[in-house]
């Protein structure tokens, strides 16, 4: 996934609002990339265009030989569905289904249906280690294990790429770095995973790390500084988000 | 999965969904009782048309919905002149009949006066009469008696079951059709819901004497040899008697239904307020419901639904609820419908409202139309959503 001259400008009625100026980057697979930068960078803005959440001003999305910037509303939907994975801070889990269900949703839309839908779902929230809370409403499930079944939903139609927005911003030290681990393992998985977020902790463990400043790619730094032991501390070492790597 | 979601959207707020439920559920019930009150209509004349002996009645000239109520107009020498030519036209019987309405603002003292000959056998008229109390009617000599209370009694009457529990009308009671005339009362009679059963049966001759048309009754009614013939046989009386009307049963049924149709019309129009009423309260709902759940609704849309998702999503959403309505309208329809016709018997002596097959199929298609229409907006909406906007609401 490659973006050219990526620019997105939002016409206000107080003027025109410059939220991404210049964005030019080659995404690899097998890699994860953080895109840094402080508020009002063009962090969520740079996610939303690549994501196909958002149609650029100009500039070009490439992801393989389909050009995403030029894709119609619904042909940009099928691409969210079966190319792109997402992982938000919020979670963003459907409040009326249940786990099973919200892993289920996207399997749905993709026109799975009936017993395999239920069984891909289930295996889903397997390997993140929530199938037995797989009957459970949001609501009754901690921040970690939400965003747990938030991974599994993003991974569950085995996408390309996997968009994460401050995906530890909501978590507990423990949990985020369970959740991370877990991208990681995306990562080695062979895809890209892309990681919005303005924590240089957690940025730091990223293969690349872009820095955005007033709209533009202000630097790219590479080399992850992921400890060397990925294990998470005792007691959460068997959990089983960490089979993630084994799909 | 559309489905489940809107299952699951719909009972995450009972209390809403029920309340906006409830409000389809007026609007549609009150729907069905105001035009359930046609279908009784329909259904009581259906019930007399059937019990109807003569396969062709004739009047003078077209007869149209204001035929039964207007005062005789047919000269009785077509009486003459149809019994002559039986043999042409494979006629069995010629009956003439004199309709008077006796009409007052006080429905219990309203009497359908219903003349024919002394010789007519009403069981071949109306297949279900039967007399319950009393005797039908014979020849009376015209006498002045005390229970007349100086008027002359010039007849006797039998008078229909409702009309008698109504008016409290008794066998032995004298009935002034005016200050010429009165009849004493023989027989009390059941015509199953019929016009009958509403009816003062008379001789004919002393209420022509009485109404001052001794040359003139209000239609004959023609008995065919052969009744499948009625239509063909009919079509030859219109060309011979072009200044005659001649109506089989189902020209008739038109003619009613014509003026029922246009009652509808009317109570549909009053019945159009509770519906719009109820699509408000159905498209506040789904307003009330997209706007809660953008954020839902851009998730959705994150994972790859499609806005066309989204649209099928509100709309099920407003159809279900439409529907759960409906089905709880026409429930509170046969109620009213129901109630309506205790009432209604006991004034007028018919089910004047009938919630019929056909219109609980109307009202759940209406309600489903409701639902749909009131259901756009909101699904419109629900699909524009922006995802970048939505999925970062708090």
């Amino acid at each position: 996934m490659h973006a050219t001259g990526l620019r997105k400008t939002y016409h206000t009625p107080a003027g025109d609002v410059h939220a991404l100026r210049s964005f030019d980057y080659e995404f690899t697979p097998g890699q994860v990339t953080a895109v840094l930068g402080p508020s009002g960078s063009g962090k969520s803005t740079l996610l939303n265009l690549l994501a196909g959440f958002d149609v650029p001003s100009s500039g070009e999305v490439w992801l393989g030989d389909v050009a995403v910037h030029r894709l119609p509303e619904s042909r940009r939907a099928g691409l969210r569905l079966r190319s792109f994975g997402f992982v938000f801070q919020s979670f963003n889990l459907v409040a009326v289904f249940s786990a099973l269900q919200n892993v289920a949703l996207p399997l749905g839309l993709a026109g799975v249906t009936g017993a395999e839908r239920d069984r891909r779902a289930r295996e889903a929230l397997e390997r993140v280690g929530m199938l037995h809370r797989a009957d459970h409403l949001p609501h009754k499930l901690s921040g970690g294990e939400r965003q747990r079944v938030a991974l599994a939903r993003a991974l569950v139609n085995d996408p390309a790429v996997l968009f994460a927005d401050e995906p530890t911003g909501s978590l507990d030290s423990v949990n985020g770095t369970l959740v991370l681990q877990a991208l990681e393992r995306v990562a080695d998985d062979g895809r890209i995973v892309v990681l919005v977020t303005h924590d240089a902790a957690l940025a730091g463990r990223a293969d690349v790390r872009l820095r955005l400043r007033d709209g533009s790619l202000d630097s790219i730094e590479h080399g992850a500084e992921r400890p060397s032991d990925a294990r998470p501390p005792e007691p959460l070492e068997q959990d089983p988000v960490l089979e993630l790597a084994g799909r | 999965m559309i489905s489940q979601l809107a299952f699951a959207s719909l009972t995450r707020r009972p209390l809403r969904t029920a309340l906006t439920a409830l409000g389809i559920a007026i609007a549609v019930g009150s729907t069905v009782v105001f035009l359930s009150l046609g279908e009784g209509l329909r259904r009581a004349f259906d019930d007399s048309l059937a019990g109807l002996g003569p396969d062709i009645q004739v009047s003078f000239g077209d007869f149209d919905a204001t035929s039964l109520s207007s005062v005789p107009q047919l000269p009785m020498r077509y009486l003459d002149e149809l019994d002559a030519a039986r043999d042409t036209y494979g006629i069995d019987t010629v009956t003439p009949v004199l309709l008077y309405l006796r009409g007052s603002l006080v429905a219990t003292s309203a009497f359908v006066f219903y003349g024919l000959p002394v010789e007519t056998d009403l069981r071949s008229l109306y297949r279900d009469f039967a007399i319950i109390e009393g005797r039908d009617i014979g020849e009376r000599v015209p006498e002045a008696d005390a229970t007349g209370r100086g008027v002359p009694i010039v007849g006797e009457a039998v008078v229909g079951e409702q009309t008698a529990l109504r008016s409290s009308i008794a066998v032995g009671d004298v009935l002034r059709l005016n200050p010429n005339a009165a009849f004493e009362v023989v027989g009390v009679a059941v015509a199953d819901g019929g016009i009958l059963d509403n009816a003062i049966i008379v001789p004919i001759e002393p209420l022509q004497a009485a109404l001052g048309a001794e040359d003139r009754v209000s239609f004959l009614t023609l008995d065919l040899r052969d009744g499948s013939a009625a239509t063909a046989t009919a079509e030859r009386l219109r060309a011979d008697f072009p200044e005659l009307g001649f109506q089989t049963r189902t020209d008739i049924a038109s003619v009613f239904e014509e003026a029922v149709r246009i009652t509808d019309v009317v109570r549909l129009g009053i019945s159009a307020i509770a519906l719009i009423v109820g699509a408000i309260a159905v498209a506040n709902t789904m307003l009330m419901s997209v706007f809660e759940r953008t954020r839902e609704f851009g998730v959705v849309r994150a994972v790859g639904a499609r806005p066309r998702f989204l649209v099928g999503l509100v709309l099920l959403e407003a159809l279900l609820l439409s529907l759960v309505g409906a089905i709880a309208g026409v429930a509170l329809g046969f109620a009213g419908a129901a109630a309506v016709n205790l009432f209604a018997v006991d004034l007028v002596g018919l089910d004047v409202a009938a919630v019929t097959p056909r219109l609980v199929a109307f009202a759940v298609a209406v309600a489903g139309v409701m639902g749909l229409l009131s259901g756009l907006l909101p699904a419109l909406r629900a699909a524009r959503v922006p995802i970048a906007v939505a999925v970062a609401r708090e």
